[in-house]
């Protein structure tokens, strides 16, 4: 009864510090920062593909955009770089949050606009959106160091900040554990239906994608023979793919839960790295899976926000 | 003790919650919406349908004039990435001799000035069908190919 009753209060008045936010802002911003870094000369010259290999999707397909220019893109991009700096400072967050988050949204628009949308973009860009319209500056930010004068100025003291912090931290578990079970019922509601498990489809998704890359990238991963010489072992990672997917709504019962979940999924991501060379660099990074994790207390003492280290009651 | 959210907050919250949640549960929902692909909503079944025995993957390599020949990797016509490359090359061949054609006259445009190329007199999109399981347990040689589209490489 005790279990049960700590998962209701966790379900309905989730609270955790704002210090935890506060470090997940951070790393997510540190997480775009090099993202963009590296993609920063690459993105304009997509421009370069043609209008006819322009498949607008997001923003540009809401207000029917045609290809920008590089020029264009490229101020975009630096743009954006400019605002996730003092989003990762926490800077003026209540109104860097939400603008970074929007240019964010519109460049990775842009980005997936060409003829493939890679879907590694979906859970970070639904995490900029969440935290950038929270308020996860309440610790780890300049706003706090230089006195609250920002937060003052732009009205942005919520009170209860444990509670936003558990709610925002919940909503971020919804949309990971959603994005994960969307992915889980595909694909027993797909042609295999259960027989996904047996490993056999998995096996064929691999080889197709590595006939590809023989042909036209660097070559298939070296583990290809073996996983053909040897199918039978693709069934537990099958099994244990199903298993995670479709189990991770119960992350929002406990974080202890997502504690297991979240090192479940990570080997699932490691496994598709072993088998297909596909980098899920956002999974990979572990940033979205810290949020089951009391990361505050490792840098507690920082923590310059209300509640920073404060050992708030954690439910199991 | 914590201090409490506003009621404001609070709706504000767990509308977003339940606004995002909806949307992103609406794909299991096909009525009304077909499965495609969509940022930030995506309907695709990622690693779910079924491959057929027979792969017809479409790519493109560069001849030399004695005969040898080297693959044409996506990123000579694009850095959007692998997965990006093979599906503008397939959709090209898909819309048409004019479009292959163009397409074709990319990548040499895109092979110019790769020392990898140097010598290279044509390019050609081909479609092969080829068997997975002797494709990685035998010799990597196609069951069949076909000439798509060719192009000559000009300075």
């Amino acid at each position: 009864m005790t279990a049960l009753r700590a998962v209701g209060r966790h379900l309905a008045f989730p609270v955790a510090p704002p210090a935890r936010l506060g470090m997940i802002r951070v790393l997510l911003g540190l997480f775009i920062l090099y993202d963009l870094w590296f993609s920063r000369t690459a993105l304009p010259r997509l421009v370069r593909s043609g209008a006819e290999h322009w498949e607008p999707v997001g923003v540009m397909e809401w207000l029917a955009l045609s290809p920008p220019s590089e020029s264009v893109v490229r101020f975009g991009v630096y743009l954006t770089l400019g605002l996730f700096l003092p989003w990762t400072l926490g800077l003026a967050f209540r109104v860097v949050g939400p603008a970074a988050a929007v240019c964010l949204f519109t460049l990775w628009s842009y980005r997936l606009s060409w003829g493939m949308v890679y879907h590694n973009f979906h859970l970070p860009a639904f995490h900029v959106v969440i935290v950038g319209l929270m308020p996860a500056a309440a610790a780890f930010s300049l706003d706090r160091r230089i006195g609250g004068r920002w937060e003052r100025w732009l009205g942005w003291q919520p009170r209860g900040a444990e509670e936003w912090t558990g709610r925002t931290l919940q909503f971020l578990t919804l949309v990971t554990a959603l994005t994960y079970l969307l992915a889980g019922l595909a694909k027993v509601r797909g042609e295999w239906g259960w027989a996904w498990a047996n490993g056999q489809n998995l096996l064929d998704q691999i080889g197709y994608d590595a006939v590809y890359k023989d042909l036209l990238s660097g070559g298939a991963g070296p583990l290809l023979p073996f996983l053909y010489q040897h199918p039978a072992l693709l069934m537990p990672g099958a099994l244990l793919t199903l298993v995670v997917e479709l189990g991770a709504p119960f992350t929002l019962l406990s974080p202890r839960l997502g504690r297991v979940w979240a090192v479940g999924i990570w080997g699932m991501h490691c496994g598709i790295v072993a088998c297909m060379d596909i980098w899920f660099t956002y999974p990979l990074s572990f940033v979205p899976f810290l949020l089951f994790f009391p990361i505050e207390r490792l840098l507690g003492r920082w923590g310059n926000g209300p509640s920073a280290s404060a050992g708030l009651a954690e439910p199991t | 003790m914590t201090s409490e959210m506003s009621a404001a907050g609070r709706i504000y919250q767990w509308a977003g919650m339940f606004i995002v949640g909806v949307c992103l549960l609406l794909p299991l929902d096909t009525r009304f919406r077909k499965p495609h692909d969509d940022f930030p909503l995506s309907w695709y079944p990622m690693f779910a349908s079924k491959r057929p025995d027979l792969e017809s993957p479409v790519y493109a390599v560069a001849i030399w004039p004695d005969g040898h020949e080297a693959k044409i990797t996506t990123g000579t016509w694009t850095t959007g990435g692998f997965n990006e490359g093979r599906t503008q090359l397939a959709n090209a061949v898909k819309q048409g001799k004019e479009a292959s054609e163009r397409f074709c006259q990319r990548i040499v445009k895109g092979m110019r000035g790769r020392s990898s190329f140097k010598g290279a007199e044509r390019v050609e999109i081909r479609i092969a069908k080829i068997r997975k399981e002797d494709w990685f347990l035998e010799e990597k040689v196609p069951e069949k190919v076909r000439v798509l589209r060719g192009c000559q490489v000009t300075e």
